[in-house]
């Protein structure tokens, strides 16, 4: 169906567009140059129109995330069936239709499983092919592989193997986890500390991993670089193993995964503070470095991670519950439901570095992300544009914060920066689109996917934010006026790369020794699963 | 003979190689022997009332029993990923309790640490099978765990002279149920930094042994593995209606449920869909999970409807 949008004010920061107020074509799912005359019109004056919106980084959908909803019945809110809906329910981690429909509302079209175990990838799949309505990727665990691990040390066929990986699963990008730690926590609670101490039982250091598997990802040219969740996640002093992660990757594109739970100062044993300021220069001085924050939200969330270790820390910092998945040769998973709290000094400091790395950042350097469900729900967007929009609401919630924490932040004083609209399109839509290589999402360019999303410009940007007028999924009006019209699939985005044919001779022999599947059965074959799908070639 | 993938437990074993006409499988198991006869057995497509009808008929009258029935239940334990869609969607349409007999109170309680066949396999030294008996529940489990080896322990808790006890390293007999689960001597595990337990808890005792689990789980990496059905149905009803285990679907959304006293059963097994009276052959296909949550991708050896296709036309019947 043909639509016009008239009127609307257009944010399409990838095209150098900045609030231009004219009309917006779409046809045949993509945005076209103009349409014919009976095409549908879609008032949008006084209204906002930007690209729908584009998350890198979550977690909505395999062993995971279905472990925490198995370890949470109690923390949920029904989502009644309808005409057009499924049932389910919603909560800090919906059942997968629920997901869909609520990222929808929100105005978001495109969304990024941020750490699927590949040995799972069928069950990773169906439940993407259960979230409706927006088009999906995943992320596959490699950074404690142990199969990778033996062709890291021999040098030889890492990036045939990466390449068959991402073949074998339909995965879009490559996830390294505190790469070497998760291992040695399987082993037997044990942890690294240091990019350079050795992995025990393999001849390889962190080190090697983070450059090995970067540097093939480099060169294979995936269309999204690797995403590092660097090793020592919230421990106070960390940022100098960021700082030590990111020379390591130098020259070669990366993304850092929730930056903020990876930019402290301090002793290990002591009280974090703050060195966003630090980080945040040096990816200025590296535009080939990009980041998403991973902003905490003050209230319930419910922290679940492959880096299992963390999760055993905050099991003994008092979590009721409590929840550690061990999934051989590749990787671990650890759940622990949890508050942040105003009042805490380490919540409040998380929460100050989170809003640091934004006011300090370029927003086409440094995304918006919650990493939901860890900081906070991604239904918390809104507020949290709104923390980074409006001044005046910022000072108000900064006042409630533990001061103690606050003051050592730059948040008083320094920071007076508020975002534009154009540059909340960038952080949510053109620069995490851009960063996945997904050339058609974005921006509102001719050629463009039709994705949309059109808001009252209300001065309350967290409710202007969380209640879109209009959105529109690969042209189709799915949202309107807070509602569902309709439920489209939405599509899977895999990424491919050659790679030699061979390099299954050189995986079978390593496979036999270590999975407890056969080889053959590791490779997605369904199409049920596959499909439909949108495959980026490097 | 090509490798088949085996649902006949939870194991789900990919390596069976099975002749469809004498149904002589390899490596040699019980439980598989009786799951492929039942995939392959001769007989007519449907019966109802113990008399063969024709398929058409069958739906016809199943989906009228379900039309009039007030509080169907569909049990749907062990059924693919993709039959578990279609039972989950007719549910929904019906209004009806759906059990896919997983779920675990202890785990929404207290969570657990769990790990797939290989993590144990692999690293734990000491393995404790805590009132269980997989040599009859799941026969080549201790074979694809490559138990009892030397240099690790088999250890087999059970007041019984199971086939599973015979095979220990060391046998103890104690009762079940929850105090020697909270007595439980760590030092039985001696200094193995890595050891598991498998078990078939549920209620208290399963949650006594999280604790015991969470407790051991400082100075040493402990997990455990429930043996049970493959879960695939209840990790789909999970991620679909936010609930595992058994959930009712009456007021128009998922809600946990207990047991139900339904007025119409509806049977989802391996080898065919029974409404009441009415029974339904179909094939066995698609996605399994293990009880370790592994997903394999299965292709159905028998020539009938699948299993999802029935229950869609079964909703549409209606």
């Amino acid at each position: 169906m043909a639509i016009r949008i008239t009127g609307g004010a257009i944010h399409d920061p990838a095209n150098g567009t900045d609030g231009d107020v004219r009309d917006l074509c779409l046809d045949g799912g993509k945005v076209v140059a103009e349409v014919a005359p009976d095409a549908r019109r879609i008032d949008a004056r006084g209204m906002v129109v930007m690209p729908g919106g584009v998350d890198i980084h979550a977690h909505i959908a395999g062993p995971k995330v279905n472990l925490a909803r198995r370890l949470s019945p109690e923390a949920r809110e029904p989502q009644d069936r309808t005409e057009i809906l499924r049932s389910g329910s919603a909560g800090l981690v919906p059942s997968t239709f629920t997901t869909g429909y609520r990222y929808s509302l929100l105005g978001y079209t495109t969304v990024v499983e941020a750490a699927a175990p590949p040995l799972a990838a069928r069950h990773v799949l169906a439940e993407l092919r259960d979230t409706p309505l927006i088009d999906k990727a995943f992320l596959i665990l490699m950074g404690n592989n142990q199969v990778l691990f033996e062709l890291i040390r021999e040098g030889t066929g890492l990036r045939d193997a990466i390449a068959w990986w991402l073949e074998a699963t339909g995965g879009y990008g490559v996830k390294l986890v505190n790469p070497g730690g998760v291992e040695l926590w399987k082993q037997s609670n044990g942890r690294i500390s240091s990019l350079d101490e050795h992995i025990a039982g393999f001849d390889v250091t962190p080190r090697q991993v983070i450059e090995a598997i970067g540097t093939a990802v480099h060169e294979l040219g995936l269309p999204h670089p690797v995403h590092v969740h660097a090793n020592n996640l919230g421990v106070p002093g960390n940022a100098s193993t960021t700082l030590d992660t990111m020379r390591t990757l130098d020259g070669r594109q990366a993304h850092f995964a929730h930056l903020q739970f990876h930019a402290y100062g301090g002793k290990p044993d002591g009280l974090p503070r703050s060195r966003a300021p630090e980080l945040i220069d040096h990816l200025k001085a590296h535009p080939e470095l990009t980041a998403d924050v991973g902003q905490v939200m003050f209230g319930p969330a419910t922290t679940m991670t492959a880096d299992a270790q963390i999760s055993a820390v905050l099991r003994d910092l008092g979590a009721d519950k409590w929840l550690n998945h061990d999934t051989e040769v590749e990787t671990g998973c650890g759940i622990v439901p949890f508050t942040y709290k105003e009042k805490s000094y380490v919540h409040a400091l998380q929460w100050g570095i989170g809003l640091e790395l934004f006011l300090l950042g370029d927003p086409w350097q440094v995304m918006l992300s919650t990493d939901h469900p860890n900081g906070g729900s991604f239904l918390s967007y809104p507020k949290l544009i709104r923390l980074l929009m409006d001044r005046a609401f910022r000072e108000d919630q900064l006042e409630r914060a533990n001061q103690k924490a606050i003051r050592r932040t730059m948040l008083l004083d320094a920071l007076d920066r508020e975002y534009s609209l154009n540059e909340i399109a960038i952080l949510t839509r053109a620069a995490p689109a851009r960063r996945l290589g997904l050339v058609d999402k974005g921006h509102l360019g001719v050629g463009a996917d039709a994705d949309v999303t059109i808001y009252h410009d209300r001065p309350d940007r967290e409710e202007m934010f969380a209640t879109p007028r209009y959105v529109i999924k690969a042209g189709e009006l799915v949202v309107e006026d807070g509602e569902l019209r309709t439920t489209p699939d939405g599509t899977l985005l895999s990424a491919a790369a050659a790679f030699d044919a061979d390099v299954t001779s050189t995986l079978e022999p390593l496979f036999g020794d270590r999975y407890t599947v056969r080889f053959a059965n590791y490779p997605v074959r369904d199409p049920a699963l596959r499909e439909p799908a949108r495959v980026v070639q490097a | 003979m090509p490798e088949r993938v085996c649902a006949g437990c939870g194991t789900v074993c990919d390596d069976v190689t099975v002749d469809l006409t004498t149904l002589r499988v390899e490596p040699q198991c019980p439980l598989a022997e009786r799951w492929f006869a039942a995939q392959t057995a001769a007989g007519p497509a449907a019966t109802a009332a113990g008399e063969a009808v024709d398929l058409d008929t069958a739906v016809q009258r199943a989906a009228a029993l379900l039309g009039d029935s007030r509080r169907p239940l569909l049990r749907i334990a062990g059924a693919t990923v993709e039959t578990a869609s279609a039972a989950i969607a007719l549910a929904e349409a019906l209004g009806a309790v759906i059990d896919a007999g997983g779920g675990s109170a202890a785990v929404a309680l207290r969570g657990a640490s769990t790990a797939t066949f290989g993590e144990i396999r692999d690293r734990a030294q000491v393995v404790v099978v805590w009132h269980a008996d997989p040599e009859t529940t799941h026969p080549r489990l201790l074979e694809r765990l490559r138990l009892p080896a030397g240099g690790r322990t088999l250890i087999v808790v059970d007041e019984q002279d199971t086939p599973t006890a015979t095979r220990a390293d060391l046998h103890l007999r104690l009762p079940g149920g929850v105090e020697p689960l909270m007595e439980f001597d760590a030092a039985l595990l001696g200094e193995a930094p890595n050891a598991a337990f498998l078990h078939a808890l549920d209620g208290r005792a399963e949650l006594a042994l999280h604790e015991l689990v969470r407790r051991l789980n400082g100075a040493r990496h402990v997990t455990t593995l429930r043996l049970g059905d493959p879960r695939g149905a209840d990790d789909t009803l999970a991620w679909q209606t936010g609930y595992a285990g058994t959930v009712d679907l009456g007021s128009g959304h998922p809600e946990p449920a207990g047991r139900i006293a339904p007025d119409v059963e509806v049977r989802v097994e391996s080898a065919a869909i029974a409404v009441a009276d009415v029974v339904i052959r179909t094939a066995f296909g698609g996605t399994v999970h293990r009880m370790d949550g592994i997903p394999l991708t299965m292709h159905a050896v028998a020539d009938r409807p699948a299993a999802d296709s029935i229950l869609a036309r079964l909703r549409e019947a209606l």
